[in-house]
């Protein structure tokens, strides 16, 4: 009875040893001397995967399947083999994205997919359960051994289970940390594995060399048994699906995930853990076939799982015995805790918090809750499997690991698919993984329960309603062993619904976007977050810290909060609204860390989003027809269209100063919904300060991608222009219209702009004007804009000239030769509030745009050559090229309406005309009136370029069809059609192609005086005509002369373009 | 013409690894792990345990000479 009891002590006392290193280790992260953070102890920390299965099943697997034992090794070895490429890309993707745990990093990838993560987490706690009780079991039976079996080590049992749950809790769920790392659990963890490392080695040594004559004594002894001959074959087919299956588990098992990719502190120890730990997993097999050798050459009584244990005891080596079991516990305590910490985590972020959120009151102590519930769940956890233990034999649970593998499987599809696989969707993953859940029950764990007793033989043995074709075991007849067989069903079963129903739907675009960010984690070009959500989640810093705080405590949130400020080099006071951005995104990150993905997006829904509602539909039709897609500027009748809208089918939201219940009464609606722009802080209802832009556009951005059929009344957009001049930097106010004229014209939605004809910068009809360019429409948006473009102009050129550019700019700004004949005079009631200007800004800056400025797209684009014409006078070094290209792409302007200058004719040289078409489509979408002559026919140029058949001339002696035509020797006729455009086109863009065909169907010196008659036209009329050449097809001469007419312009090829524009104006 | 081979950066391109990968799978299952039978090598123990872990310890050198190359 001594040495039980001894032992038991002896585990106690080294739980105890294990929380005084998991102390210590705690303690030196929070001196900042992280003892952790070494490639060597995150290694050790991977060979958490060799349980008490591991370090007694091998054993009783030898002796009853020879080398069957060695794919549960091989395959994590392959694995690591990976390792730099898969293991590393989880790590980034986890890591960026603060995702932790493996049913987070799921759902996440498939656009935060509640379902996903409950899925994953279910079925975690399911596999989890009986794995933890093998654990209590495997210690038990140990204690068993060296005390003989009684009833009273029952209680043991509950006594360990209660240790390690309070262990457990104590280095698992002591505080909360966003980031989910427990540095004291990695120390202990890494310890036990040395521990299990050493008193495997010992004991193989010792029956090895000291029981026997070495490892080839005990070999050619069993091989010369027949009994055991059978030890001499591999199951083929086995072999190979426990490889497969073991590969998966060491990436995908709740415990491996976590403290191969949660806990890791560096990617650089990935490169170290890939050969240590298929090294560890090496040596602590090494002895397994000799010690299984041993027990059955020596007639070892008991379970063979048990040799390690009972052959030292056999031969009165208590300590050595005693070594073995302290090993045992080690593989044993540190499958439990990681695995239920893990587990606790993936229930309390996937299963737990998406429904707290809405029960949950905002005088709650957030953080304490969610302490408290992350340790009911670890006692649920632990609890759970010691019940089982209970009921369950460990003779009954050592094909449990093996299930186990299984299952964990089943999640590779979604997991590694969705890592390299964009077209993998939610529905895909969601129907694969159970699919193959439902096979895998069907086909491994029912055969398991079968095994074990606690199911009758008949379905496994006979299958469903006696169908043999059905069986469990022998699905369609197909005969295998258990693990290949369920390995086979279920992997293929999932694998084939994933890919099939992913290329039957489409993602969300919030889908797609996380599918690029997972797949694309390490273009160093990607946004940071998914595009579809980038421009999400902005208020104030103080929102952001009390949001954070009601999650993660006031103290947590402040020192997360001043690490990211201090990372962005900002403060409290100075953070400006591109920072805040940031912070929001690192918000929801953190947060995620903290409830996971599915809560943390419901947080930042409901500060943002405003659900689309429709009104009841009136059985008449609508009044006003508006199209979506467009933005309309409403003299008087704003709301009258707004409620005609809503009231026909349209969902609608209302962004006004007015009272809203002023509102719906006035206008009888009642479900819409209605944000009030106001600068009170408390006011009832949804209110957003006019001068929170950023959060303004989100909730509006919001709204508009979660319905398909929507129209938004935003009154005034004057009002809020004047609330935020000298409040808000004048570009923040740009930045907001331009995004919002992007949205509205990019989605499905239709946007309604009351406005006074004096804030419109063109006459309006009565009703409905539709605005096209709002940026060049409205109030001070055209000297916003434009003095944006100067200042990052400036700022991009040498220190030592900007005051004299500054300097001649205002001159320039001020002189009327500048603007010429568009100069914008204010008219009577139509200039801008004076309040409008931001003199601070703009004195800040030092230029002097006036902010009554009035100018068409087409007339900014002349100002600007000129100023930056005049730039290049003060200072040649002036190179405004790159800042130019970023202005236009972040304002959605084609770079060629800067080059291109109204009233000249630009040749193109390309053998075929592709890019002379890109660069007519693009400008044309962008506004301009197109005219392009061509010998291609109008269908195709629709097809490929999506050019207009309507702005097409063909040149075709087959003037037939419904297209526009020209025979290519009537230059008479063709002249006319081009002056006819020219009459009556507002911004005209000529783009002449076919030229060799002119030539050859009339001649040379033609065509010449042609191009010189029309280049006339073109510069009297302030046109742009693009003339397409192929080299190839004129002689020197000829180009020479036909190039002499014209300026060429330096297309390149799409790509290349961005690199090197074409010439800037002023260049020398 | 001559043919000019260098190992410079072999172990830092991804597609080393996923052919080394491959190789290890290959070599680790049937038919290839069926040529090594289970008659005496070294020491007396069998030669497919023997090739067994030979390979291991070439996958697992290999991979530490990543780790030593570039750290």
């Amino acid at each position: 009875m001594a040495v039980p009891i001894f032992a038991l002590g002896a585990m106690i006392l080294y739980l105890v040893l294990l929380a005084g290193i998991a102390r210590y280790a705690d303690r030196q992260r929070e001196q900042g001397r992280s003892i952790v953070s070494n490639p060597y102890v995150y290694a050790l920390s991977l060979c958490v995967y060799c349980t008490a299965w591991t370090f007694y099943g091998s054993i009783g697997r030898a002796a009853s399947t020879g080398l069957g034992f060695l794919p549960i090794y091989l395959g994590p070895t392959f694995g690591m083999i990976l390792g730099w490429l898969m293991v590393r890309k989880i790590t980034r993707i986890s890591k960026e994205f603060r995702l932790t745990s493996i049913s987070d990093f799921v759902s996440f990838r498939y656009g935060r997919s509640y379902a996903i993560g409950a899925i994953v987490t279910i079925f975690s706690l399911m596999v989890i359960t009986p794995y933890v009780a093998l654990q209590l079991n495997a210690i038990l039976s140990s204690i068993q051994i060296m005390g003989g079996e009684s009833d009273i080590w029952m209680g043991t049992k509950f006594l360990v289970a209660a240790l390690l749950a309070m262990f457990c809790i104590i280095f698992g769920a002591r505080h909360l940390d966003p980031l989910e790392r427990h540095e004291g659990l990695v120390a202990a963890v890494a310890f036990e594995s040395l521990v299990k490392l050493v008193a495997f080695l010992a004991a193989g040594i010792y029956i090895t060399y000291w029981l026997f004559g070495g490892y080839s004594d005990i070999v050619q002894s069993v091989l010369k048994i027949p009994q055991y001959n059978h030890l001499i074959n591999i199951d083929y087919p086995s072999w190979f699906s426990l490889t497969l299956i073991s590969f998966f588990a060491m990436l995908l098992l709740p415990r491996q995930f976590h403290l191969m990719v949660v806990e890791n502190s560096d990617e650089s120890h990935i490169k170290k853990a890939m050969w240590l730990f298929p090294l560890y997993l090496l040596l602590i097999n090494l002895f397994v076939p000799a010690i299984a050798g041993a027990g059955l050459l020596l007639n070892t009584p008991g379970l063979q799982d048990m040799f390690i244990i009972s052959i030292p005891l056999a031969n009165d080596q208590v300590l050595l015995a005693l070594l073995v079991f302290i090993g045992g516990a080690s593989a044993a305590t540190a499958m439990v805790i990681v695995d239920s910490v893990a587990v606790s985590t993936m229930m309390l972020n996937e299963l737990e918090m998406p429904h707290l959120m809405r029960f949950i009151g905002r005088g709650k102590d957030l953080p304490t809750l969610l302490l408290t519930m992350k340790r009911i769940n670890i006692l649920l956890v632990v609890g759970l499997a010691y019940l089982y233990s209970r009921v369950v034999q460990y003779q009954s649970l050592v094909d449990i690991g093996l299930v186990s593998f299984l299952a964990a499987s089943q999640m590779a599809p979604a997991a590694l698919g969705g890592l390299y696989w964009k077209k993998g969707t939610r529905q895909g993953a969601m129907v694969g993984m159970i699919g193959g859940f439902v096979l895998w029950i069907y086909t491994a764990l029912i055969p398991s329960l079968t095994k074990v007793g606690w199911l009758s033989g008949d379905l496994a043995n006979g299958g469903p309603f006696g169908i043999a074709f059905l069986r469990p075991t022998a699905l369609f007849g197909l005969e295998l062993d258990v693990w290949s067989h369920s390995a086979f069903w279920s992997l293929l079963i999932n694998v084939f619904l994933y890919v099939l129903v992913s290329l039957m739907s489409r993602p969300t675009p919030e889908e797609a976007a996380l599918a690029e960010g997972f797949v694309d984690v390490y273009r160093e070009d990607k946004e940071r977050l998914p595009a579809g959500r980038r421009a999400i989640r902005v208020g104030t810093v103080a929102e952001l810290e009390a949001t954070l705080a009601r999650y993660v405590g006031e103290v947590k949130a402040r020192s997360v909060l001043d690490a990211d400020l201090a990372s962005l080099n900002a403060t409290r006071g100075t953070v400006d609204a591109r920072q805040l951005l940031e912070l929001w995104d690192r918000m929801e990150r953190t947060l995620t860390g903290s409830v996971g993905p599915s809560a943390a997006r419901l947080i930042v829904e409901e500060k943002v989003t405003v659900q689309p509602v429709m009104e009841a539909v009136r059985a008449t039709e609508p009044k006003y027809s508006l199209r979506a897609g467009r933005i309309y500027l409403v003299p008087e009748k704003g709301y009258e269209v707004f409620t005609d809208q809503i009231t026909h089918g349209i969902e609608g939201l209302c962004i006004t100063s007015q009272d809203p219940e002023e509102v719906r009464q006035s206008w009888r609606f009642t479900e819409t919904p209605i944000i009030r722009l106001t600068q009170k802080k408390a006011c009832p209802g949804r209110c957003i300060s006019p001068t929170n832009l950023p959060l303004l556009f989100i909730t509006i951005k919001a709204f508009v991608e979660s319905s398909k059929n929507s129209v938004i009344l935003l009154d005034s957009l004057e009002g809020l222009i004047q609330e935020n001049a000298a409040v808000v930097p004048d570009d923040e106010v740009l930045d907001f219209v331009n995004q919002l004229e992007r949205l509205a014209t990019g989605s499905r939605t239709r946007l309604l702009l009351p406005a006074r004809p004096e804030f419109v910068h063109r006459p309006m009809a009565a009703e409905l004007n539709h605005a096209e360019n709002l940026i060049f429409s409205v109030g001070p948006m055209p000297s916003y804009l434009l003095q944006a473009f100067i200042t990052a102009i400036i700022s991009a050129a040498p220190e030592a000239s900007r005051g004299d550019l500054v300097r001649e700019v205002n001159r320039l700004l001020e002189s009327r030769d500048l603007f010429g004949r568009f100069r914008g005079e204010p008219d009577e009631g139509a200039s801008c509030d004076p309040d409008m200007r931001s003199n601070e800004s703009q004195a800040r800056r030092g230029i002097k745009v006036d902010p009554e400025l009035r100018m068409s797209r087409r007339d900014f684009f002349t100002v600007l050559r000129r100023l930056v014409k005049a730039m290049r006078v003060v200072d040649p070094e002036v190179d405004p090229q790159r800042v130019l290209d970023d202005l236009m792409a972040k304002y959605g302007f084609s770079r060629f309406e800067f080059y291109l200058t109204p009233g000249m004719t630009y040749v193109i040289e390309e053998d075929k005309p592709r890019r002379s078409m890109e660069i007519f489509s693009e400008l044309v979408h962008l506004g301009m009136d197109g005219l392009c002559i061509s010998r291609y026919n109008p269908e195709s140029l629709l097809e490929r370029y999506e050019i207009d058949p309507q702005r097409v001339i063909w040149l075709t002696q087959r003037a037939e069809g419904p297209y526009r035509s020209v025979d290519p020797t009537n230059f008479p006729r063709l002249s006319s059609m081009i002056t006819e455009f020219l009459s009556r086109a507002r911004d005209p863009l000529i783009l002449l192609e076919g030229l060799g065909y002119l030539i050859t169907q009339s001649n040379y010196e033609t065509l010449l005086r042609f191009i010189q008659s029309q280049r006339d036209d073109i510069a009297l009329k302030g046109a742009i005509l693009l003339v397409h050449i192929d080299p190839l097809s004129l002689d020197t001469k000829e180009l020479h002369r036909l190039k002499s007419e014209m300026e060429t312009l330096d297309a390149g090829t799409k790509k290349a373009g961005v690199e090197k524009g074409p010439e800037l104006p002023g260049k020398t | 013409m001559t043919m000019k081979l260098s190992r410079d950066g072999l172990l830092e391109h991804g597609e080393f690894w996923l052919l080394l990968f491959v190789a290890g799978v290959i070599l680790l299952n049937w038919p290839v792990l069926a040529i090594p039978g289970f008659a005496s090598g070294p020491f007396g123990i069998p030669w497919r345990l023997v090739y067994i872990v030979a390979v291991w310890l070439l996958m697992i050198a290999f991979a530490y000479f990543f780790d030593r190359g570039s750290s």
